[in-house]
């Protein structure tokens, strides 16, 4: 299966379970964002390019999803997948309570940027007194399920890509 | 010599960031294929979706149990107390029937006339956004349209916002963009309430004079006119005149409709205009 008809699967599950299961889990009114957890972990398995094209369909599908205007959510996803990216590197060898804490402050960033920008373009249900802890809440939801969906994605973005050179130098232990 | 290999990412970001701001200024500006593709993108998973719910329903209960048991249990008592209640106005049904005709009457209230579909919600869209927006089980196969007043045997609820084959958006009353052309039945004074975000409270804050005679429990409906709504519906009662304003009125509605406890609502299918066309 090729990359880009994996991505169209991964995208088309994600709504569905966006919009079905993940709209029913909720504490006290704040759910998961699995959409935006796709587009984080896409820039962390997939590089900055390839993380930046997936994330923009996952933000076009997850405005889709939510009924909000088309564009809102694919102008914040590409960036917050290009941030990832880009501190990937200093995270990979680090705990695996970093690396979750690293995805909940993602996924908190990716909710406050998206209620800013609906903001700026009139979507007043965006901004509300909440909203901090709407961030704090789905940011910590969202990386419980970041362990599952992270191999998930791994698998749909990383085909075709240079699998992982370990360099040994010599002298150094196997 | 500039790096070309880390300029990539940051031109693929632009262009993707342009692309996306090209979208919504295409979706503010009413371009169509703009929205076929969301309905589009909601009507090929929808099938997916209710297999989905239906499947993981036992989980959604159970989790509903745990996180909103508190909910239920406020809810069940409150419907007890609402069975109490209605139990005692049927007693009083009878007596209170003439009296109703002829304040109906005297409002020329014939709302319930109307020509509706009956629709059960389903729930909420997804994401952490969308408040004051519930989604309800018809659609475009069901012949309704984009902007038809949703109502219930109480009154105003709110309209459609977005209509897919199978399923709707309503956009509540309370929603901070929703704007109703309203009537004081009392004085007869018209004016354009919007909702505030608050829960079962509307404002109106435009049309009204600063020195008209609003009085608390006046009853409000909808004044019709260029409105998506047919006149005569009822709204809800003031709660709060705002009487002391020196310059600009806000004038506090609370909805008759009880927006946090629906399950059915009804959408009105054609205005009362064109029934008797």
């Amino acid at each position: 299966m090729n990359t880009s008809l994996r991505v169209l699967t991964l995208l088309i599950a994600g709504a569905i379970l966006q919009s079905s299961i993940f709209t029913e889990i909720r504490i006290d009114g704040m759910g998961v964002e699995l959409l935006l957890l796709i587009s984080i972990l896409s820039g962390y398995h997939g590089g900055p390019i390839r993380g930046a094209y997936v994330s923009f369909w996952t933000g076009l599908v997850n405005d889709c999803v939510v009924a909000s205007p088309l564009g809102i959510h694919a102008l914040i996803y590409p960036v917050i997948a290009v941030a990832v990216s880009n501190l990937e590197e200093r995270f990979i060898s680090e705990k695996r309570i970093i690396r979750a804490f690293g995805i909940a402050l993602a996924v908190a960033t990716g909710v406050l940027l998206t209620a800013a920008v609906g903001h700026i373009f009139g979507e007043n249900t965006f901004n509300t007194n909440s909203l901090p802890e709407t961030a704090i809440i789905a940011g910590v939801m969202t990386t419980c399920f970041s362990k599952p969906i992270s191999r998930i994605v791994n698998w749909t973005v990383s085909s075709g890509m240079p699998k992982e050179v370990r360099a040994q130098f010599a002298g150094s232990p196997r | 010599m500039p790096n070309r290999s880390s300029d990539r990412p940051r031109v693929v970001l632009l262009v993707l960031m342009a692309a996306a701001l090209t979208l919504l200024t295409a979706q503010f500006r009413n371009f169509l294929p703009v929205d076929d593709f969301q309905q589009g993108v909601r009507d090929v998973i929808s099938p997916f979706r209710k297999v989905i719910d239906r499947a993981t329903d036992p989980f959604q209960t159970v989790w509903n149990g745990i996180f909103d048991y508190e909910e239920v249990s406020d809810e069940n008592e409150r419907l007890q107390m609402e069975i109490a209640r209605m139990r005692g106005e049927g007693l009083r049904d009878e007596a209170d029937r003439e009296l109703l005709e002829r304040l109906l009457g005297e409002v020329d209230i014939d709302y319930l006339e109307l020509q509706t579909v009956v629709a059960r919600i389903i729930g909420v869209p997804g994401g952490n956004y969308n408040s004051h927006v519930v989604e309800i089980d018809k659609g475009t196969d069901d012949g309704l349209e984009e902007g038809a007043g949703v109502i219930t045997k109480a009154g105003l609820v709110g309209y459609l916002d977005e209509v897919d084959r199978s399923t709707s958006l309503v956009r509540l009353a309370t929603h901070p963009d929703f704007r109703v052309g309203v009537r004081l039945v009392n004085s007869q004074d018209e004016g354009l309430a919007r909702g505030n975000g608050s829960v079962g409270v509307l404002i109106l804050d435009a049309g009204i004079n600063v020195d008209a005679e609003v009085s608390i429990g006046e009853v409000v409906v909808t004044s019709g006119g260029r409105s998506i709504f047919p006149q005569d519906i009822p709204v809800g009662r003031v709660i709060n005149p705002d009487k002391e304003a020196d310059y600009a009125r806000s004038i506090e509605i609370n909805l008759s409709a009880s927006l946090e406890n629906l399950s059915f609502l009804n959408v009105i299918l054609e205005s009362r205009e064109n029934q008797s066309k």
